[in-house]
This record gives structure tokens, sequence and C-alpha cells, in this order.
């Protein structure tokens, strides 16, 4: 536990984000490297989609990431309101662009499904709308953090934000069972049940872990830049940079 | 795949571009510090 309380301490923190990041890096490659060469070529088409179904092992990943970077978010911002640790509202911020990317990607290669499987490209269907109010949220909190000077006023407004925007998830996730929607129903929710072929399971869940060693990673980066700017003037660094 | 190909094209490179894109902003953002830390680093040593 004292290792872990440790971590939250930047001149810990440091160092050990930079271990992390060559593994993630490496691991991130391997699997999306697998992914992508499964997902277009090993996996068989879809008897009712055919090859159009390959734009899963982009678009769910993107989606499970864009949600799971939001509770990230949410997490951090809850760990600083309450016991205003400052590493975790630098995870958040450094969490926010990656999840915006991947709610972008996710929209767009739903847009990109939805036109030949839908014969639209936009609907406003409950799952698609409330995943686009996902990205206003992530351009709000961004647009709140880089508008007011004050760090510490800053960190508490986003992470006001941070919180009542997690509603948002629980939405997203449940719509397509509480309202009639164009979108299908959950499907990692079914990945319990071998609804799924092997061949094709396999390539997304690589996907999913890639496009997660990808944010891990980059968290790395990002946060390391964080602390070198707020501990620039920090003796601790002295050897580290 | 010749029926969707060019959806599916477009589809991985958007995702793989904004990626890479988001590495490099990143990555460009660590290094012009870490360069400015050590040019402060030097001109405290200097003095």
């Amino acid at each position: 536990v004292n290792s872990l309380l440790r971590l939250g301490s930047p001149k810990y923190c440091y160092p050990f984000l930079g271990y992390c990041l060559p593994v993630c890096s490496l691991l991130c490659v391997s699997l999306l490297l697998y992914g992508v060469v499964g997902g277009l070529f090993l996996a068989p088409p879809d008897y009712q989609q055919g090859d159009a179904f390959r734009m899963i092992y982009i678009h769910v990943p993107a989606a499970f990431l864009s949600l799971m970077i939001y509770s990230i978010i949410f997490f951090n911002s809850v760990i600083y309101s309450i016991w205003h640790i400052k590493l975790a509202d630098t995870v958040a911020k450094s969490s926010a662009l990656v999840g915006a990317t991947y709610t972008v990607i996710a929209l767009c290669s739903g847009a990109l499904w939805g036109k030949p499987m839908w014969g639209t490209w936009w609907i406003w269907d409950a799952r698609l709308s409330s995943e686009l109010i996902l990205l206003f949220l992530y351009i709000g909190y961004m647009g709140l953090d880089s508008a007011i000077r004050d760090r510490q006023k800053s960190a508490k407004l986003c992470a006001i934000l941070a919180i009542v925007g997690m509603v948002d998830i629980p939405i997203i996730h449940f719509s397509v069972e509480w309202w009639a929607t164009l979108h299908q129903g959950p499907t990692l929710a079914r990945l319990a049940k071998p609804a799924i072929a092997p061949e094709m399971l396999y390539p997304l869940l690589a996907m999913i872990g890639g496009f997660g060693f990808f944010y891990v990673a980059l968290l790395c980066v990002r946060v390391r830049t964080e602390i070198l700017k707020q501990y620039s003037a920090n003796r601790y660094f002295g050897k580290s940079v | 795949m010749k029926q969707y190909g060019l959806y599916i094209l477009v589809c991985y490179g958007l995702a793989f571009l904004l990626l890479i894109i988001n590495l490099v902003v990143s990555l460009v953002k660590h290094f012009r510090i870490l360069k400015d830390l050590r040019k402060m680093q030097v001109s405290a040593d200097s003095l």
C-alpha cells in the first residue's frame, strides 16, 4: 500500500512512468499488429454484413476506450476533490485529449459503418446522440482547463464538470436497452456467451488491448510532460532531467 | 472486401492517422520541455 501511495508523488511517479512507457509501447504495437492483420485478413466475412463488419475492429475498441477513459477522468476527479492529490488532476487532464480522440474515431467509424449498413451516415439515435454528448463533454473539459489560468481553480472546476458529466456514461451504455434504437445491442457484454466466432473475437480483443496500451503509453508521456512543467523548479528533478 | 474497401480503408486510415497525430503532438511537447529544461540547467550551471 505504501509503494502505491508513493506513486502519488512526482518524485517516484516520474521514473516509474519512464519504466512503464517501453513496456506499454511494445505491447501496444504487437497487439495492434495482430489485431489489424487478424481483423482485415484472418477473420472470415460476416454472413450478413460481409466484409463491412471489419470496421468493428476500430469502432468497438474506440467506443469502449472513450467510455473507459471518461470513467478514469471521473475517478481521478473524485480523488482530487477528496484528497487534493495533484497527480490525480494531472492524470485526468492528460487523459482528456486521448479520450476525445477515441470518441471522434468511434463516431466517424460508426458513420462509415452506418452508411453501407443503415443507408445513412447519421441518425439522432439514443446511442449516437449520447456518444456525441460525450465528445462535447471532453471538448468542454479541455476548454475549461485551458480557459482558467489559476491551476487550483481550474482543477476544482474541471473535477466538478467531470463528476457531473459522468451521468452520460451509463446513459451511453444502457441506451440500446432503454430505448428502441437503430444501433445494435451491447457487443462486449455478449462476449460472455460465445456469440462470436473465435477467429473474429481474438483480433477484437487484441485491438481493445492495443488501443488500451496506446492510451497508457500516451498517458505516461503526457503525465511526465505535465510533471516536468509543474515541478521543473523542484530539487527532486536534478537527476531525472 | 472490394465492395466495402473504401469504407474500410477510410475507417482504418482515419483512426490510425488521428492516433499518430496525437502521439506526435504529445512527443513534440515533451521533448520541447525537456530541451527548455536542459537549456535552463546549462545556463544555471554557467552562472
